[in-house]
Protein backbone atom coordinates (compact mmCIF):
# COMPACT_ATOMS: atom_id res chain seq x y z
CA UNK A 1 0.00 0.00 0.00
CA UNK A 2 1.74 3.39 -1.11
CA UNK A 3 0.40 6.55 0.73
CA UNK A 4 0.90 10.06 0.31
CA UNK A 5 1.04 12.32 3.23
CA UNK A 6 1.05 15.85 1.72
CA UNK A 7 2.00 18.60 5.04
CA UNK A 8 -0.43 21.72 3.14
CA UNK A 9 0.37 24.19 6.46
CA UNK A 10 2.16 27.62 5.04
CA UNK A 11 4.19 27.40 7.73
CA UNK A 12 7.31 26.49 6.50
CA UNK A 13 8.27 24.85 9.94
CA UNK A 14 7.42 23.21 13.07
CA UNK A 15 3.45 23.86 12.08
CA UNK A 16 1.20 21.53 13.99
CA UNK A 17 0.07 19.82 10.52
CA UNK A 18 3.12 18.46 9.99
CA UNK A 19 3.37 17.42 13.84
CA UNK A 20 0.02 15.74 13.25
CA UNK A 21 1.12 14.09 9.68
CA UNK A 22 4.22 12.69 11.78
CA UNK A 23 1.63 10.86 14.49
CA UNK A 24 -0.61 9.70 11.94
CA UNK A 25 2.67 8.14 9.77
CA UNK A 26 4.19 6.62 12.91
CA UNK A 27 1.04 4.37 13.15
CA UNK A 28 1.17 3.38 9.31
CA UNK A 29 3.19 0.63 7.36
CA UNK A 30 3.95 0.22 3.72
CA UNK A 31 5.35 2.97 1.15
CA UNK A 32 5.34 6.21 2.51
CA UNK A 33 5.98 9.81 1.18
CA UNK A 34 5.71 12.95 2.79
CA UNK A 35 5.83 16.05 1.00
CA UNK A 36 5.18 19.42 1.50
CA UNK A 37 2.47 21.53 -0.49
CA UNK A 38 5.02 24.05 -2.36
CA UNK A 39 4.29 26.00 -6.18
CA UNK A 40 7.88 23.61 -6.83
CA UNK A 41 5.96 20.68 -5.66
CA UNK A 42 2.39 20.40 -7.42
CA UNK A 43 3.39 18.37 -10.35
CA UNK A 44 5.51 16.14 -7.68
CA UNK A 45 2.38 15.71 -5.92
CA UNK A 46 -0.26 15.23 -9.02
CA UNK A 47 1.93 12.89 -9.89
CA UNK A 48 2.57 10.59 -6.82
CA UNK A 49 -0.98 11.15 -6.12
CA UNK A 50 -2.09 9.34 -9.22
CA UNK A 51 0.24 6.09 -8.16
CA UNK A 52 -0.90 6.40 -4.77
CA UNK A 53 -3.64 4.27 -2.99
CA UNK A 54 -4.52 7.07 -0.72
CA UNK A 55 -3.69 11.09 0.23
CA UNK A 56 -3.95 12.03 3.56
CA UNK A 57 -3.70 16.07 3.21
CA UNK A 58 -3.09 18.20 6.55
CA UNK A 59 -3.55 21.52 7.10
CA UNK A 60 -4.81 24.46 9.11
CA UNK A 61 -8.13 26.64 9.05
CA UNK A 62 -8.01 29.82 8.19
CA UNK A 63 -10.58 32.44 8.38
CA UNK A 64 -13.30 28.64 8.85
CA UNK A 65 -11.82 27.38 5.30
CA UNK A 66 -9.04 25.55 3.07
CA UNK A 67 -6.03 28.44 3.02
CA UNK A 68 -5.15 30.14 -0.09
CA UNK A 69 -2.62 28.91 -0.63
CA UNK A 70 -4.09 25.14 -0.42
CA UNK A 71 -7.25 26.47 -2.70
CA UNK A 72 -4.58 27.12 -5.53
CA UNK A 73 -3.23 23.95 -5.29
CA UNK A 74 -6.99 22.44 -5.71
CA UNK A 75 -7.32 24.49 -8.49
CA UNK A 76 -4.17 23.31 -10.34
CA UNK A 77 -4.99 19.64 -9.49
CA UNK A 78 -8.65 20.35 -10.65
CA UNK A 79 -6.72 21.80 -14.29
CA UNK A 80 -4.58 18.30 -13.94
CA UNK A 81 -6.69 15.88 -13.63
CA UNK A 82 -8.87 17.24 -15.85
CA UNK A 83 -6.30 16.75 -18.63
CA UNK A 84 -5.49 13.25 -17.44
CA UNK A 85 -7.25 9.88 -16.70
CA UNK A 86 -6.95 10.49 -13.39
CA UNK A 87 -8.32 7.38 -11.27
CA UNK A 88 -10.51 7.77 -7.92
CA UNK A 89 -7.78 8.14 -5.30
CA UNK A 90 -8.97 8.03 -2.05
CA UNK A 91 -8.79 11.26 0.46
CA UNK A 92 -8.36 11.41 3.88
CA UNK A 93 -7.67 14.84 5.54
CA UNK A 94 -6.11 15.72 8.79
CA UNK A 95 -7.53 19.59 10.03
CA UNK A 96 -6.74 21.39 12.59
CA UNK A 97 -7.78 24.78 14.15
CA UNK A 98 -6.79 27.00 17.08
CA UNK A 99 -10.23 26.59 18.49
CA UNK A 100 -10.75 24.74 21.11
CA UNK A 101 -13.38 22.57 19.45
CA UNK A 102 -12.70 20.42 16.57
CA UNK A 103 -15.79 20.65 15.55
CA UNK A 104 -15.31 24.23 14.20
CA UNK A 105 -12.97 22.66 10.80
CA UNK A 106 -16.26 20.97 9.99
CA UNK A 107 -16.87 23.63 6.72
CA UNK A 108 -13.28 22.94 5.44
CA UNK A 109 -13.95 19.13 5.80
CA UNK A 110 -16.70 19.95 3.01
CA UNK A 111 -14.65 21.89 1.28
CA UNK A 112 -12.35 19.22 1.10
CA UNK A 113 -15.24 17.07 0.05
CA UNK A 114 -16.82 19.06 -2.62
CA UNK A 115 -13.24 19.40 -3.77
CA UNK A 116 -12.94 15.68 -4.39
CA UNK A 117 -16.40 15.27 -5.62
CA UNK A 118 -15.39 18.28 -8.45
CA UNK A 119 -12.00 16.12 -9.17
CA UNK A 120 -13.35 12.51 -9.16
CA UNK A 121 -11.39 11.69 -6.06
CA UNK A 122 -13.05 9.72 -3.38
CA UNK A 123 -13.13 11.88 -0.29
CA UNK A 124 -12.59 9.05 2.69
CA UNK A 125 -12.95 11.69 5.91
CA UNK A 126 -10.55 12.53 8.55
CA UNK A 127 -10.15 14.31 11.27
CA UNK A 128 -10.99 17.90 12.69
CA UNK A 129 -8.60 18.28 15.54
CA UNK A 130 -9.17 21.26 17.88
CA UNK A 131 -6.26 23.19 20.28
CA UNK A 132 -4.08 22.83 17.27
CA UNK A 133 -2.04 25.43 18.11
CA UNK A 134 -1.67 24.28 22.18
CA UNK A 135 -0.93 20.43 20.45
CA UNK A 136 1.98 21.85 18.59
CA UNK A 137 3.26 23.46 21.14
CA UNK A 138 2.66 21.15 24.07
CA UNK A 139 5.26 19.40 22.05
CA UNK A 140 7.93 21.67 23.13
CA UNK A 141 6.67 23.07 26.65
CA UNK A 142 6.73 19.85 28.87
CA UNK A 143 9.85 18.42 27.73
CA UNK A 144 11.18 22.34 28.12
CA UNK A 145 9.95 22.00 32.02
CA UNK A 146 11.20 18.69 32.25
CA UNK A 147 14.74 19.47 30.84
CA UNK A 148 15.09 22.92 32.87
CA UNK A 149 13.31 21.80 36.03
CA UNK A 150 16.05 18.97 36.52
CA UNK A 151 18.98 21.24 35.63
CA UNK A 152 17.91 23.73 37.97
CA UNK A 153 17.44 21.24 41.01
CA UNK A 154 21.14 20.03 39.82
CA UNK A 155 22.46 23.37 39.81
CA UNK A 156 21.03 23.92 43.58
CA UNK A 157 22.63 20.53 44.31
CA UNK A 158 26.12 21.15 42.68
CA UNK A 159 26.03 24.98 44.69
CA UNK A 160 24.59 23.50 48.01
CA UNK A 161 26.28 20.55 48.21
CA UNK A 162 29.67 22.63 49.11
CA UNK A 163 32.47 20.53 48.19
CA UNK A 164 31.00 16.76 48.97
CA UNK A 165 29.70 16.12 45.87
CA UNK A 166 28.36 12.89 45.28
CA UNK A 167 27.28 11.30 41.95
CA UNK A 168 24.58 9.42 43.42
CA UNK A 169 22.96 12.28 44.88
CA UNK A 170 23.47 14.67 42.07
CA UNK A 171 21.63 11.53 40.13
CA UNK A 172 18.89 12.13 42.79
CA UNK A 173 18.61 15.62 42.91
CA UNK A 174 17.60 15.94 39.30
CA UNK A 175 14.34 15.03 40.24
CA UNK A 176 12.80 12.39 38.69
CA UNK A 177 9.53 13.54 39.55
CA UNK A 178 9.16 16.62 37.76
CA UNK A 179 10.50 14.52 34.61
CA UNK A 180 7.91 11.99 35.35
CA UNK A 181 4.70 14.36 36.01
CA UNK A 182 5.97 15.98 32.56
CA UNK A 183 5.80 13.29 30.51
CA UNK A 184 2.65 11.75 32.04
CA UNK A 185 1.06 15.17 31.48
CA UNK A 186 2.04 15.11 28.04
CA UNK A 187 0.30 11.94 27.05
CA UNK A 188 -2.55 12.88 29.18
CA UNK A 189 -3.05 16.58 27.14
CA UNK A 190 -2.33 14.12 23.79
CA UNK A 191 -4.81 11.49 24.65
CA UNK A 192 -7.76 12.36 22.10
CA UNK A 193 -5.34 14.05 19.71
CA UNK A 194 -3.38 9.68 19.70
CA UNK A 195 -6.98 7.85 19.69
CA UNK A 196 -7.75 10.39 16.72
CA UNK A 197 -5.39 9.47 14.34
CA UNK A 198 -4.86 5.70 15.70
CA UNK A 199 -8.62 5.04 14.15
CA UNK A 200 -7.71 7.40 10.98
CA UNK A 201 -4.51 5.52 10.42
CA UNK A 202 -6.98 2.05 11.09
CA UNK A 203 -8.84 3.12 8.45
CA UNK A 204 -6.64 4.14 6.23
CA UNK A 205 -4.85 0.68 6.39
CA UNK A 206 -8.38 -0.97 5.28
CA UNK A 207 -8.68 1.52 3.09
CA UNK A 208 -11.86 2.30 4.96
CA UNK A 209 -14.27 5.62 5.17
CA UNK A 210 -14.65 7.12 8.44
CA UNK A 211 -17.28 10.03 9.75
CA UNK A 212 -14.70 13.00 10.76
CA UNK A 213 -12.86 11.94 14.09
CA UNK A 214 -13.69 15.14 15.90
CA UNK A 215 -10.74 15.53 18.58
CA UNK A 216 -9.17 18.44 21.63
CA UNK A 217 -6.86 18.56 23.86
CA UNK A 218 -7.34 17.04 26.89
CA UNK A 219 -8.56 19.33 28.99
CA UNK A 220 -11.43 21.60 30.48
CA UNK A 221 -12.40 24.40 28.21
CA UNK A 222 -11.69 26.90 30.88
CA UNK A 223 -8.06 25.40 31.60
CA UNK A 224 -7.69 26.08 27.56
CA UNK A 225 -8.44 29.67 27.80
CA UNK A 226 -6.16 30.37 30.97
CA UNK A 227 -3.47 28.83 28.80
CA UNK A 228 -4.10 30.53 25.62
CA UNK A 229 -4.23 33.63 27.07
CA UNK A 230 -0.69 33.02 29.10
CA UNK A 231 0.79 31.51 25.82
CA UNK A 232 0.18 34.87 23.93
CA UNK A 233 1.68 37.04 26.83
CA UNK A 234 4.66 34.87 27.49
CA UNK A 235 5.34 35.25 23.78
CA UNK A 236 4.39 39.02 23.71
CA UNK A 237 7.08 39.55 26.51
CA UNK A 238 9.89 37.22 24.81
CA UNK A 239 9.67 39.15 21.54
CA UNK A 240 9.58 42.54 23.61
CA UNK A 241 6.54 43.28 22.87
CA UNK A 242 4.37 45.18 25.38
CA UNK A 243 1.79 43.21 26.66
CA UNK A 244 -0.85 45.86 26.64
CA UNK A 245 -0.41 46.57 23.05
CA UNK A 246 -2.14 43.31 21.51
CA UNK A 247 -5.03 45.20 22.20
CA UNK A 248 -3.97 48.46 20.20
CA UNK A 249 -6.09 49.60 17.18
CA UNK A 250 -4.27 51.14 14.94
CA UNK A 251 -7.25 51.85 12.54
CA UNK A 252 -8.11 54.40 15.76
CA UNK A 253 -4.75 56.19 14.44
CA UNK A 254 -4.50 56.15 10.92
CA UNK A 255 -6.31 57.81 8.19
CA UNK A 256 -7.95 55.25 5.88
CA UNK B 1 -27.54 54.49 -12.80
CA UNK B 2 -26.32 57.27 -11.22
CA UNK B 3 -25.03 58.27 -7.94
CA UNK B 4 -26.46 55.79 -5.55
CA UNK B 5 -26.41 58.96 -2.38
CA UNK B 6 -25.28 55.37 -0.34
CA UNK B 7 -25.36 57.62 3.13
CA UNK B 8 -23.36 54.33 5.03
CA UNK B 9 -19.16 53.24 4.70
CA UNK B 10 -19.58 50.12 2.44
CA UNK B 11 -16.20 48.15 2.23
CA UNK B 12 -16.27 45.97 -0.86
CA UNK B 13 -13.77 43.05 -1.57
CA UNK B 14 -14.11 41.17 -5.29
CA UNK B 15 -12.97 39.36 -7.62
CA UNK B 16 -14.87 40.80 -11.21
CA UNK B 17 -12.08 41.75 -13.54
CA UNK B 18 -12.75 44.90 -15.74
CA UNK B 19 -15.72 45.98 -13.49
CA UNK B 20 -16.77 49.48 -14.43
CA UNK B 21 -18.69 50.24 -11.15
CA UNK B 22 -17.10 54.19 -11.58
CA UNK B 23 -20.84 55.51 -11.76
CA UNK B 24 -21.87 53.56 -9.02
CA UNK B 25 -20.04 55.04 -6.00
CA UNK B 26 -19.24 58.98 -6.06
CA UNK B 27 -19.68 59.53 -2.65
CA UNK B 28 -16.64 58.50 -1.68
CA UNK B 29 -17.71 56.27 1.28
CA UNK B 30 -16.92 53.23 -0.54
CA UNK B 31 -13.81 51.54 -0.41
CA UNK B 32 -13.67 48.54 -3.24
CA UNK B 33 -10.43 45.87 -3.57
CA UNK B 34 -9.99 43.77 -6.25
CA UNK B 35 -8.18 40.45 -5.10
CA UNK B 36 -7.26 39.78 -8.48
CA UNK B 37 -3.95 41.37 -8.38
CA UNK B 38 -0.84 39.84 -6.95
CA UNK B 39 -0.47 39.84 -2.92
CA UNK B 40 1.33 37.21 -0.92
CA UNK B 41 -0.83 34.79 1.10
CA UNK B 42 -1.06 34.84 4.64
CA UNK B 43 2.02 32.47 6.03
CA UNK B 44 0.63 32.16 9.20
CA UNK B 45 3.01 33.76 11.34
CA UNK B 46 0.70 35.63 13.90
CA UNK B 47 2.83 38.85 13.63
CA UNK B 48 -0.49 40.81 13.26
CA UNK B 49 -1.29 39.78 16.53
CA UNK B 50 2.11 39.79 18.43
CA UNK B 51 5.01 42.46 16.40
CA UNK B 52 2.23 44.92 14.69
CA UNK B 53 -0.62 44.15 16.50
CA UNK B 54 -3.97 45.02 14.23
CA UNK B 55 -1.65 45.23 11.07
CA UNK B 56 -0.72 42.29 8.82
CA UNK B 57 3.12 42.66 8.17
CA UNK B 58 3.04 41.76 4.85
CA UNK B 59 3.64 44.93 2.87
CA UNK B 60 1.75 45.20 -0.18
CA UNK B 61 -1.33 46.02 -1.83
CA UNK B 62 -3.43 44.19 1.50
CA UNK B 63 -1.73 45.63 4.10
CA UNK B 64 -3.66 47.57 6.16
CA UNK B 65 -7.07 46.71 4.62
CA UNK B 66 -8.35 45.18 7.87
CA UNK B 67 -8.81 48.55 9.23
CA UNK B 68 -11.62 49.33 6.88
CA UNK B 69 -13.73 46.45 9.31
CA UNK B 70 -13.24 49.48 12.10
CA UNK B 71 -15.62 51.61 10.67
CA UNK B 72 -17.86 50.04 7.41
CA UNK B 73 -21.39 49.60 8.25
CA UNK B 74 -21.20 47.32 5.57
CA UNK B 75 -18.83 44.18 4.09
CA UNK B 76 -19.54 43.27 0.79
CA UNK B 77 -17.43 40.26 -0.54
CA UNK B 78 -18.33 39.43 -3.97
CA UNK B 79 -16.71 35.84 -5.36
CA UNK B 80 -16.79 33.08 -7.69
CA UNK B 81 -17.93 29.91 -5.77
CA UNK B 82 -14.88 27.48 -5.76
CA UNK B 83 -15.79 24.17 -3.52
CA UNK B 84 -18.17 25.98 -1.60
CA UNK B 85 -15.83 28.84 -0.59
CA UNK B 86 -14.66 31.98 -2.10
CA UNK B 87 -12.12 32.13 -4.99
CA UNK B 88 -8.51 32.00 -4.38
CA UNK B 89 -7.92 35.51 -4.65
CA UNK B 90 -10.59 36.70 -2.27
CA UNK B 91 -9.75 34.12 0.02
CA UNK B 92 -6.54 34.86 0.39
CA UNK B 93 -7.36 38.42 1.48
CA UNK B 94 -10.09 37.25 3.67
CA UNK B 95 -6.99 34.88 5.27
CA UNK B 96 -5.05 38.05 6.02
CA UNK B 97 -7.98 40.57 7.69
CA UNK B 98 -7.21 38.15 11.00
CA UNK B 99 -5.68 41.37 12.18
CA UNK B 100 -9.35 42.46 12.88
CA UNK B 101 -9.55 39.72 15.44
CA UNK B 102 -7.42 39.71 19.16
CA UNK B 103 -5.63 36.61 19.82
CA UNK B 104 -7.62 35.95 22.57
CA UNK B 105 -11.20 33.78 23.33
CA UNK B 106 -14.39 34.20 23.96
CA UNK B 107 -17.27 32.06 24.43
CA UNK B 108 -20.07 32.36 21.79
CA UNK B 109 -23.07 29.87 21.09
CA UNK B 110 -21.05 27.48 23.00
CA UNK B 111 -17.97 27.75 21.03
CA UNK B 112 -14.62 29.70 21.62
CA UNK B 113 -14.42 32.33 19.43
CA UNK B 114 -11.83 35.32 19.08
CA UNK B 115 -12.73 38.96 20.55
CA UNK B 116 -12.94 41.47 17.83
CA UNK B 117 -10.44 44.36 18.11
CA UNK B 118 -12.61 46.85 17.23
CA UNK B 119 -16.73 47.68 18.91
CA UNK B 120 -17.71 48.27 14.92
CA UNK B 121 -20.51 45.97 14.39
CA UNK B 122 -21.45 46.06 10.57
CA UNK B 123 -23.48 44.41 8.04
CA UNK B 124 -22.17 41.25 5.92
CA UNK B 125 -23.59 40.73 2.64
CA UNK B 126 -22.07 37.85 0.50
CA UNK B 127 -22.17 37.25 -3.20
CA UNK B 128 -21.40 34.29 -4.81
CA UNK B 129 -21.63 33.73 -9.17
CA UNK B 130 -20.93 31.11 -10.76
CA UNK B 131 -21.90 27.55 -11.41
CA UNK B 132 -22.80 25.03 -8.36
CA UNK B 133 -23.95 21.97 -7.23
CA UNK B 134 -26.54 22.14 -4.54
CA UNK B 135 -23.50 20.90 -1.46
CA UNK B 136 -21.46 23.68 -2.75
CA UNK B 137 -24.31 26.18 -2.05
CA UNK B 138 -25.42 24.37 1.39
CA UNK B 139 -21.75 24.72 2.21
CA UNK B 140 -21.14 27.88 1.44
CA UNK B 141 -23.87 29.29 3.23
CA UNK B 142 -22.78 27.43 6.06
CA UNK B 143 -19.23 29.37 5.15
CA UNK B 144 -20.65 32.59 5.60
CA UNK B 145 -22.18 31.99 8.57
CA UNK B 146 -19.32 30.79 10.59
CA UNK B 147 -17.28 33.61 9.01
CA UNK B 148 -19.62 35.82 10.47
CA UNK B 149 -19.58 34.27 14.02
CA UNK B 150 -16.01 34.71 14.18
CA UNK B 151 -16.27 38.24 12.98
CA UNK B 152 -18.74 39.15 15.79
CA UNK B 153 -21.21 39.49 12.87
CA UNK B 154 -24.94 38.72 13.23
CA UNK B 155 -26.24 40.70 10.17
CA UNK B 156 -25.15 38.43 7.37
CA UNK B 157 -26.71 37.08 4.35
CA UNK B 158 -25.64 35.22 1.29
CA UNK B 159 -26.78 35.53 -2.38
CA UNK B 160 -26.16 33.43 -5.22
CA UNK B 161 -26.25 34.99 -8.98
CA UNK B 162 -26.01 33.09 -12.27
CA UNK B 163 -22.81 34.79 -12.82
CA UNK B 164 -20.35 37.98 -12.94
CA UNK B 165 -22.52 40.12 -15.55
CA UNK B 166 -24.89 40.35 -12.98
CA UNK B 167 -22.61 42.19 -10.82
CA UNK B 168 -24.97 45.31 -11.11
CA UNK B 169 -27.78 43.64 -9.49
CA UNK B 170 -25.54 43.40 -6.09
CA UNK B 171 -25.18 47.58 -5.83
CA UNK B 172 -28.82 47.49 -6.67
CA UNK B 173 -29.01 45.35 -3.49
CA UNK B 174 -27.15 47.14 -1.40
CA UNK B 175 -28.13 50.22 -2.50
CA UNK B 176 -31.55 49.07 -1.32
CA UNK B 177 -30.29 48.53 2.41
CA UNK B 178 -30.47 44.52 1.50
Amino acid sequence: MKILLVDCSPKRKLSTSAYLLSVFSAQITGEKEKIKLLPKNYDLICKGMQKADAVVFAMPIYVDGVPASVLRFFEYFQNFCGENNFPPVKVYAIVNCGFYEGKQTKTCHRIIENWCNRCGLRYMGGIGQGAGEMIGVIRFVNPFIAIVGSLIQFIIYAVTSAGQFSFAEALHSIGFINIAVNIGLFFVFNTFMYIATFRLAKACRHAQSVPVIYSTVFCPRFLFVIFADLFWIIKALLRGVPVWSLKDRPADRTDK
Amino acid sequence: MSDMNYEEKTFILHDIKNMDNSDLFTDGKTHQFYTGNKYAFCKGCFDCWLKTPGVCILRDSVFGLANHLSDCSTFVIVSKLLYGGFSTCVKGVTDRLIAFNLPYFKKLNGELHHIPRYDNQFKMRVFFYGEATDNEKETAEEYVSRIALNLNNEDYKTVFLKDESEWRKIYENIACGL
